[in-house]
């Protein structure tokens, strides 16, 4: 079931008006019912696998609460040297729980995602090497958002190990926190005691709720529908072909707008629904394309997953004993900024080959996150350069020229990252990027759009900037428009409801003038 | 309070009216006209009320055919041809429907070709007819008629054309947005013009061949409910037969004419004798399987006389219709004579 | 605490450590600085902050931050 269907629509319909019908006690369990029906609908008997996920951190969860209520109340009656190795023990203990249920977790991913990368490498490894061993190649299907809620599941009980909050006893409120409908297609990640107390407590009507609730998912639709899959026409033309100059860049521009357009509208799309029942998720973009600095785009695009690998990856490896030692030894022989460096490198080395390796079972998603981890690395050693050639020049950080500057860097870089992103292989990459410098290719009409649509993808492009702008500034857009009369407001409904329904890239397919006349 | 909730309400209403008016403007300005069965369809309501004598119903070879403009010529009898590209009887049966809601003619004239026409009947020859329809009792029995054989999904659409065309915003010219706001209509009520001659092959005895060719039970059913309807409203019908070398033979004649004195309904089928023989060398744009304006003018001529005698059909048109019909013959004159 | 605030400064200079109350929610500690900042007070106090201390309400202001060193230097 897909965002964007009649079954969604109907489905998110028929639940807000039963959940706000029944008493605030059982609302919860009317979304429990919708999101069992809409993974059900989605990926049939995979469901399954949800559940486990569900059942293995609820009791993985239950037992660590065990341990540490145990380790509170058994600690007062130890003698000061007792207490330490008591520690240790049940801290030893904790660890084995979240291991077996990372185990169950993390492995059920790797053995559906990630099965064919292993053993694609694995055979040709043994082919190179002449060793006639192969392994039976299998595909399978993946259940909805699998990649998604693995991660929320592993934050859970990574949670309660470290004592951010309790175990919850509810195996319903976990059920609930794991399977809530909207997320599961394309996130948000989001984490248990942000979630779980909106989606269970049940929430009040509220008028406000609702308005913005559809103001987002009209937005979204939009970007969605108008900008994205215009885009796409393009993109998918040229992509894949042996176009060059400024057709190929073009591609890997309306690529990134493309993305962006549709991701973050998918999100407005989720959030809206979200709404729509009182519960607000965090938002995964904030205006990603004014950083200016790579780390800081990462920290506006795709929000949620940057916060995950973050809090569940780097702190965990950079914080880790292994870490600190290795930068003890390192400052030790190497003083000075190098040493300071060090401390981040490895850890983030980790956090990219995750963040890479999340998106795809290939090598060619590694790549790509390794490539922004080694743009970087490759910032973060320069800096103290930079800095020197800053002052030097007498460049302020504040100028309006600095600024546009990086933001420009920035795009750019991101650019590089989606060619990846998007090519069929690293060589296929490559080659189109040697094409766009080499090759004389104007002919930007040739694929899929007319002068018309791109006039449409510049419109889009500059209404989505304007928004941008304003919550750049904090301004709250849904206060702004409650503010203007209630026919401004119609009629910004209306004009943008239009361009859906008349320019929107949906339906039968371009050539619907074909199918009519083309028989007779 | 009150007021304010009064206020809203208002608004909201407003604001759906727009929005449903919005939907029915741009399903008219994105509908496909520059197209015959398009512009048949949709003309028929821009006929003045109780203005038209004689109704011609048939598919494509029909309107290729029957000229209203040398009808009036001949006979000063006003006409429309409702036809359709690939008709089936059941179509036609909901055209006629529809056309005698504002007319009532003297003579209703039903091309047999789209008795056989058995090929597979596609959507797009459905939406033809259907999108050019306005919304009506009359066409949500058609829509929901099983012998549409429409998918619930498509008799959706069909509600919400927009969903269909809206992909033509690319192709939009003037001539969308004046027959959006003017109504799209057809010049030659109903005839479609072409000059165009491509020869077919010669084949004087095709009037000899036999065929398998039946009379299925849904187009007695649905000639059945057309005859009924006429005889309703006292209208007198006949079963006509243009010349088609490619599309017509001994078979299908008997058939025909079997049926039609079972019911007592005259039939005339031109493919025996016409005064003003068709050229088939001469008269056809393709090989014989339509007509080019020789041809048609030839057949109207034929029909009229046939009309003429077999019919008394006197009326007083009134100085507009009279004008139009005027004009339309003037113009038919005009573009036959332009090189 | 006047140590503290001397580390700090040494890792990261420009920001009002004595003042400032929202030193992670207002984005002036990323989270680059956090871990150099563990690192260094490892070494100066040598204490190990582990990472289930790695909260942003003990981040946000020194005095916060301080009172974690206390906690754990005493445990």
């Amino acid at each position: 079931m897909s965002l964007i269907s009649i079954p969604f629509m109907f489905l998110v319909l028929f639940t807000c008006l039963i959940y706000y019908i029944v008493p605030k006690a059982f609302r919860w369990c009317i979304l429990l019912v919708a999101n069992i029906i809409f993974y059900f609908a989605a990926s049939h008997s995979l469901i399954i696998f949800l559940i486990a996920s569900i059942i293995s951190i609820y009791v993985g969860g239950l037992f660590l609460q065990q341990q540490t209520d145990y380790q509170k109340s058994k600690i007062k009656t130890l003698e000061k040297e007792e207490k330490k190795e008591f520690k240790n023990k049940i801290k030893k203990r904790k660890k084995w729980i979240v291991f077996f249920t990372l185990c169950v977790n993390v492995g059920i991913l790797l053995y559906l995602k990630y099965y064919g990368f292993f053993v694609g490498n694995i055979n040709g490894l043994c082919k190179v090497l002449h060793i006639d061993f192969l392994i039976p190649m299998k595909k399978f299907i993946l259940p909805l958002g699998i990649s998604y809620y693995t991660l929320m599941a592993i934050s859970y009980i990574v949670d309660v190990y470290r004592g951010k909050y309790k175990a919850c006893k509810n195996l319903g409120k976990v059920a609930l926190y794991l399977s809530f409908f909207p997320q599961m297609t394309e996130g948000p990640i989001s984490r248990f005691d942000q979630l779980s107390d909106q989606l269970y407590d049940g929430n009040h009507f509220e008028l406000k709720n609702i308005k913005t609730g559809l103001y987002l998912i009209l937005w979204g639709l939009f970007k969605k529908l108008v900008i994205a899959d215009r885009a796409a026409l393009y993109v998918n033309t040229v992509f894949g072909t042996s176009s060059g100059g400024l057709t190929a860049f073009l591609a890997i521009v309306l690529y990134t707008f493309q993305i962006y357009a549709e991701f973050s509208g998918a999100m407005d799309l989720v959030r809206g629904t979200g709404y729509l029942f009182g519960v607000y998720m965090e938002p995964n973009f904030t205006q990603p394309f004014f950083s200016k600095t790579i780390a800081e785009f990462w920290r506006r695009w795709h929000r949620t997953l940057g916060t995950w690998l973050k809090d569940y990856v780097f702190y965990s490896v950079s914080l880790s004993s292994m870490n600190m030692n290795l930068n003890r030894s390192v400052k030790k022989h190497i003083k000075g900024y190098f040493g300071k460096f060090i401390l981040s490198a490895f850890p983030l080395f980790f956090v990219w080959f995750f963040n890479g390796f999340w998106h795809g079972a290939s090598w060619k998603y590694i790549v790509y996150g390794l490539y922004y981890y080694f743009i970087m690395m490759l910032g973060l050693l320069l800096q103290p350069y930079f800095n020197k050639l800053k002052e030097q020049c007498h460049i302020h950080n504040e100028s309006k020229v600095y600024t546009i500057f990086s933001v420009l860097r920035t795009t750019l870089v991101v650019l590089g990252g989606m060619l990846i992103f998007r090519s069929h292989s690293l060589t296929d990459a490559w080659s189109m990027l040697i094409r766009v410098f080499t090759v004389h290719d104007f002919d930007i009409l040739l694929h899929g759009l007319t002068s018309f649509d791109f006039l449409i993808l510049i419109l889009g492009f500059i209404m989505m900037f304007i928004v941008s702008i304003l919550k750049e500034q904090k301004k709250d857009l849904y206060s702004i428009l409650d503010e203007k009369s209630l026919c401004i407001r119609y009629i910004v409904i209306l004009v943008i409801l239009f361009m859906i329904i008349v320019l929107g890239i949906y339906g039968e397919g371009y050539n619907a003038s074909d199918f009519i006349y083309g028989e007779f | 309070m009150k007021k304010s909730i009064t206020k809203s309400v208002i608004a909201f209403l407003v604001f759906v009216f727009v929005f449903i008016y919005g939907l029915h403007f741009f399903s008219k300005l994105m509908i496909p006209k520059d197209e015959a069965t398009a512009e048949i369809v949709s003309g028929l309501y821009q006929q003045k009320k109780d203005s038209i004598d004689v109704l011609v119903l048939g598919d494509s070879s029909t309107y290729r055919s029957v000229n209203p403009a040398i009808l009036w010529e001949d006979n000063k009898m006003t006409s429309y041809v409702i036809g359709a590209s690939s008709a089936r009887i059941y179509s036609l049966y909901y055209l006629l429907e529809e056309a005698l809601k504002t007319q009532r003619p003297k003579l209703v004239v039903l091309e047999a070709n789209c008795l056989f026409n058995t090929r597979d009947y596609t959507l797009g020859n459905k939406r033809k007819i259907i999108d050019n329809m306005k919304l009506s009792m009359n066409k949500i029995n058609m829509i929901q008629d099983n012998v549409l054989h429409l998918t619930k999904k498509e008799m959706l659409s069909t509600l919400f054309p927009i969903s269909l065309y809206h992909n033509r915003y690319n192709e939009l010219t003037k001539d969308d947005v004046m027959k959006t706001i003017y109504g799209n209509d057809s010049e030659f009520n109903g005839f479609i013009m072409n000059k165009k001659v491509k020869p077919a092959k010669s084949n004087p005895y095709y009037m000899e061949n036999t065929s398998k060719n039946q009379l299925d039970e849904i187009s007695k059913k649905y000639l059945a409910k057309i005859e009924n309807l006429c005889k309703e409203k006292n209208i007198p019908m006949m079963y006509l037969k243009v010349p088609g070398i490619r599309e017509w033979d001994k078979t299908k004649n008997e058939l025909v004419s079997a049926y039609a004195q079972e019911k007592g309904i005259p039939y005339y089928d031109m493919n025996f004798k016409l005064k003003d023989p068709i050229d088939w060398s001469k008269d056809t744009i393709d090989k014989g399987i339509h007509l080019n304006a020789d041809g048609a003018s030839k057949v109207t001529h034929e029909l009229s006389e046939y009309v003429r005698e077999h019919y008394n059909i006197q009326t007083i048109k009134s100085d507009e219709v009279n004008s139009t019909f005027d004009t339309m013959l003037k113009n038919y004159y005009d573009k036959l004579y332009k090189e | 605490m006047e140590k503290l605030i001397e580390l700090l400064e040494g890792i990261k200079s420009g920001v009002d450590f004595r003042n400032e109350k929202k030193l992670v929610e207002d984005g002036l500690l990323d989270s680059f600085d956090i871990v150099e900042i563990i690192a260094a007070i490892d070494d100066e106090f040598d204490v190990e902050i582990p990472v289930m201390e790695v909260q942003p309400e003990a981040f946000n202001d020194v005095e916060s931050l301080y009172a974690l060193i206390e906690r754990l230097s005493e445990e």
